[in-house]
């Protein structure tokens, strides 16, 4: 997916001005945050998965080398065959080679956020390859032509009335109808996909070291489809997705279901272990691994941005963002939004293309609170911050102006003497105990929206030297 | 007991009635207050905003002014974390940072300084069942820990304490975030606004005059009477 | 890329030192303790449940039959799918309904299940014996031996000879995507049952 993330002010201006965008948004991530919270709160040892969660995360990516040659090893021990694509082109070029050698003209896709970064349905559709996504969400977003918006529930952004006019307009169904008959509708539709592409396209949520598993969770079911029913099938991984045993699985499914949607656990979690058997009636003839880096070994290699990688996908930090709920993530303009897109995409795009994102933060810390293996988001925010200002990639007027601010904070004397100046200068501006002055520049931000109070006549500090430092 | 008193540069240029009640309060309880000389800014908007280095010499600044203070009381929660959470790791020299780390183990927001180091909850105000809510400053909460002490002063003191949904969001303030993305910022005071606003509180409280200050603006912009001040001013005056 | 400059370009983002000694893994959480077959059904029943499943508790295989056959006859179909479990023969003979031909056909679908995760409610169903008639058809009846109940999905994990796919299935298909409305029957079965076949 072509990034616009330097568009990043405009597209949240955009958002800002879009009532129904926002009120989506504000359902959607407000629901998720309760029922992460009821989930949290129900499961008493859930601080301890979460803690453990992070340091097997954490020791993975430190070894993750060993690991991944343990995978490969026992994946292809029992039949499956891996790829390994250093970024998005090598990645897109294994899989149409793979479509082309296997004869394939219809492929069925369950939802992966790596497919959206390397732009994989573009790509096949390019060589004259029917692409269905088959998850309810993004089937809705692929006959709307957009891309997702949140990384587990893509089509937060839309209203059912938009979606049942979305469905109306694309495949008659009746402008009023119901999400159950729109459901219905969708069901059937890619029922009939399933049952005749040749080829299913799924990602990987964890990915076992010492079984060669691919586990993959959800709802809906059209990922057991996607990965039983064609004959063949491509699973897609970013090279961080590993975690060591099939003994550390349980830990993980429980920290990532509850967080992402407060589940105990998804309707359907798959063990993906290799191809069909000899006995077996079913399942895919071959299984392809395509292991992806795009830019991933870069963060691994930064020993404060590597802790990113731990990500598992549940958009517990999108839920609790109040910025993310007042813009939603097409404004981040990339795939990834929200805490973790701010402090991934730099990682993965560069800063200089990306640097607005972390500035998108009133560092609450809500973000770092949920995540379910302690990614440290906070401080990575501020360390791409730290970064933007040591590369020169602030602003200029920011730079002096923190400069001259700085540096008066450390000369009391005139610190006084300026902020005495300026106290006695607002007075010009003073209306009934708050200031006018919305031409000028940084206060024309504040005063658009909101009043900003008069500075006092006397500072603390003379109220104290004046009289108060001598009071009983 | 003597407590040296950052005053924090909000309060110092903005609100001095936060501070002033600061020091009575504390007055009033036995303490002997100083404010010692030398004393500007806690260097938060310079270290949030990524400028490290002046952020780093900002804080040296301040080991100094406070070297001589047994207790550092602070009418802020963000700035108190700055002091607790920040200072140490921005230096890297060893000295350093670990006077930093001592001035942090003795640095405390005003009303956890007031319930944790002299132990008391009832500092003498009378409130009167009056309708308070209150706000929980991001930097307070998830930095120090902050949330019990300012309740359980306001709840001793006889306030009708009712909790707004999202009480622990942002208000969007975030510092120099309040003007780099002000559209956002002001959205999400709005946002915050409506949950306080459904309590029916006849006053909106905090242990931070910065969020305080950006609650008023968008509340005073939009129209609404709840009355906005800070919580050593709340029971200050319950006391006088 | 291949292989190994792959893994290479891993080991040099690493700064891993030739011979460096790696660290074990942090060691493996404590099992859920193995509990009393009365209490795993008490558990499995509620929280199956809970998720909008169903479960009947059946003494034994003949009453396990005259279930199957009410649930069809209820879901009004012209014909069911089956996985390839021996145990559900006997259940499945001298039914009046034929055998779909394929799954895609079948309103109806009938499995084993390998486990029950009392924890969770969940069935752990083995790709050994057929996946498509667990997936495709809008009902899906599962009989489980309550002998197979375990506390949790360690006591699975545990077990020998994987198949090329173990699906855990907990209650029916669902999405919340058209702006959180629960629907159910999405892509998966809508309707789950459970028979729980207490003395076996």
């Amino acid at each position: 997916m072509k990034p616009t993330t330097e568009r990043f002010l405009a597209h949240t201006e955009q958002a800002l001005r879009n009532a129904e965008l926002r009120g989506a948004v504000q359902r959607a991530t407000a629901l998720l945050a309760e029922r992460r919270r009821e989930a949290v709160a129900s499961k008493p040892d859930f601080e301890d998965l979460r803690e453990w969660c992070a340091a097997v995360k954490a020791h993975t990516l430190d070894y993750l080398d060993r690991y991944l040659a343990q995978l490969i090893d026992v994946f292809e021990g029992r039949g499956g065959k891996v790829h390994f694509a250093a970024d998005h082109r090598e990645a897109l070029s294994i899989v149409t080679e793979l479509c082309q050698s296997y004869g394939v003209r219809r492929v069925v896709k369950a939802k992966s956020m790596l497919s959206e970064e390397i732009g994989l349905n573009e790509a096949l559709q390019g060589i004259g390859l029917e692409v269905i996504e088959t998850d309810l969400g993004e089937y809705i977003l692929q006959l709307a032509n957009e891309v997702p918006s949140h990384i587990i529930a893509p089509v937060v952004h839309k209203t059912k009335e938009q979606i049942a006019r979305l469905f109306h307009d694309k495949l008659g169904t009746p402008g009023d109808a119901t999400p159950e008959v729109l459901a219905a509708r969708a069901r059937a539709i890619l029922r009939e996909a399933f049952l005749t592409a040749e080829l299913g396209i799924s990602g990987v949520n964890f990915a076992v070291a010492d079984t060669g598993s691919l586990v993959l969770v959800e709802n809906e079911g059209n990922i057991r489809l996607t990965t039983s029913a064609p004959r063949f099938h491509v699973a897609l991984m970013g090279l961080e997705r590993v975690i060591p045993r099939l003994s550390d699985l349980p830990a993980f499914l429980a920290v990532l279901t509850r967080s992402a949607t407060g589940q105990k656990i998804t309707s359907y979690v798959s063990v993906i272990n290799g191809p069909r058997q000899p006995a077996d009636t079913d399942g895919p003839e071959a299984l392809h691994l395509v292991i992806v880096d795009n830019g991933r070994s870069a963060v691994l290699a930064d020993p404060k941005l590597r802790d990113a990688l731990r990500c598992i996908r549940c958009g517990a930090c999108l839920n609790s963002c109040p910025v993310y709920q007042q813009i939603g993530g097409h404004a981040y303009g990339w795939v990834y939004p929200g805490p973790i897109g701010a402090v991934l995409d730099p990682g993965l795009l560069g800063l200089k293309s990306t640097k607005l994102l972390p500035q998108a933060s009133s560092l609450c810390g809500a973000c770092g609170e949920v995540c379910p293996v302690k990614i440290p988001l906070p401080e990575l925010l501020i360390e791409h911050r730290r970064r933007s200002v040591e590369q020169g990639l602030a602003a200029t007027s920011e730079r002096l102006a923190i400069g001259a601010f700085s540096f008066l904070a450390q000369h009391p004397a005139l610190w006084s003497g300026s902020t005495a100046l300026g106290r006695g200068l607002s007075q010009l501006l003073n209306r009934q105990g708050y200031l006018s002055g919305a031409w000028l520049p940084v206060l024309r931000a504040w005063l658009k929206e909101r009043d900003f109070p008069a500075p006092a006549k006397r500072s603390f500090t003379q109220l104290w030297r004046g009289g108060l430092r001598d009071e009983k | 007991m003597r407590v040296a008193l950052f005053v924090t540069c909000l309060a110092d240029q903005l609100f001095p009635e936060v501070a002033v009640a600061a020091v009575k309060l504390l007055r009033r309880l036995g303490v002997e207050v100083t404010v010692p000389d030398g004393q500007t800014c806690c260097g938060q908007p310079a270290y949030n905003a990524g400028y490290h280095q002046q952020a780093r010499e900002i804080a040296a600044h301040h080991l100094a002014v406070f070297a001589q203070a047994d207790y550092v009381v602070l009418p802020s929660g963000s700035c108190t974390a700055m002091l607790a959470c920040h200072y140490p790791e921005l230096f890297e020299e060893p000295g350093q940072r670990s006077e930093a780390g001592r001035l942090a183990a003795r640095s405390y927001e005003l009303c956890t300084f007031i319930t944790q180091v002299l132990g008391v909850s009832d500092v003498g105000a009378d409130l009167n069942g009056l309708r308070v809510t209150f706000h929980d400053n991001c930097h307070a909460l998830r930095g120090v820990g902050i949330s019990e002490a300012p309740r359980k002063l306001l709840c001793a003191a006889g306030a009708e304490l009712i909790e707004a949904v999202g009480h622990d969001v942002c208000c969007g303030f975030g510092g120099l975030f309040s003007v780099k993305m002000p559209d956002v910022s002001a959205a999400m005071a709005r946002a915050k606004l409506a949950g306080i606003a459904a309590t029916g509180a006849t006053v909106l409280t905090s242990t931070d005059a910065g969020c305080l200050m950006q609650l008023q603006g968008a509340l005073r912009r939009q129209g609404g009477s709840v009355r906005v001040q800070h919580v050593a001013e709340v029971l200050w005056q319950g006391v006088a | 890329m291949t292989r190994s400059e792959f893994l290479t370009r891993i080991s040099s983002a690493l700064g891993r030192q030739p011979g460096q000694v790696a660290e074990a893994p942090p060691p493996p959480l404590p099992c859920p303790p193995e509990e009393d077959r009365s209490v795993l059904m008490t558990r499995f029943v509620t929280e199956h449940e809970r998720v909008g499943g169903k479960v009947y508790i059946v003494p034994d295989w003949a009453a396990a039959k005259t279930v199957v056959e009410r649930l069809m006859s209820e879901a009004g179909t012209s014909c069911y799918a089956r996985t390839r479990e021996e145990f559900l023969d006997q259940v499945l003979e001298g039914l009046a309904l034929p055998e779909a031909a394929t799954a895609a056909e079948a309103e109806v679908g009938v499995s084993g299940a390998a486990f029950g995760l009392a924890e969770t409610g969940t069935v752990v169903l083995s790709s050994n014996f057929g996946r498509l008639a667990t997936l495709l058809p809008m009902t899906h009846v599962i009989l489980l031996p309550a002998s197979r109940l375990v506390a949790g999905l360690h006591q699975v994990l545990e077990t020998g000879a994987l198949p090329s796919a173990w699906m855990l299935a907990t209650g029916p298909s669902r999405s919340a995507d058209i702006e959180g409305a629960l629907v159910t029957g999405v892509h998966g079965p809508g309707r789950v049952f459970v028979v729980l076949i207490e003395n076996f």
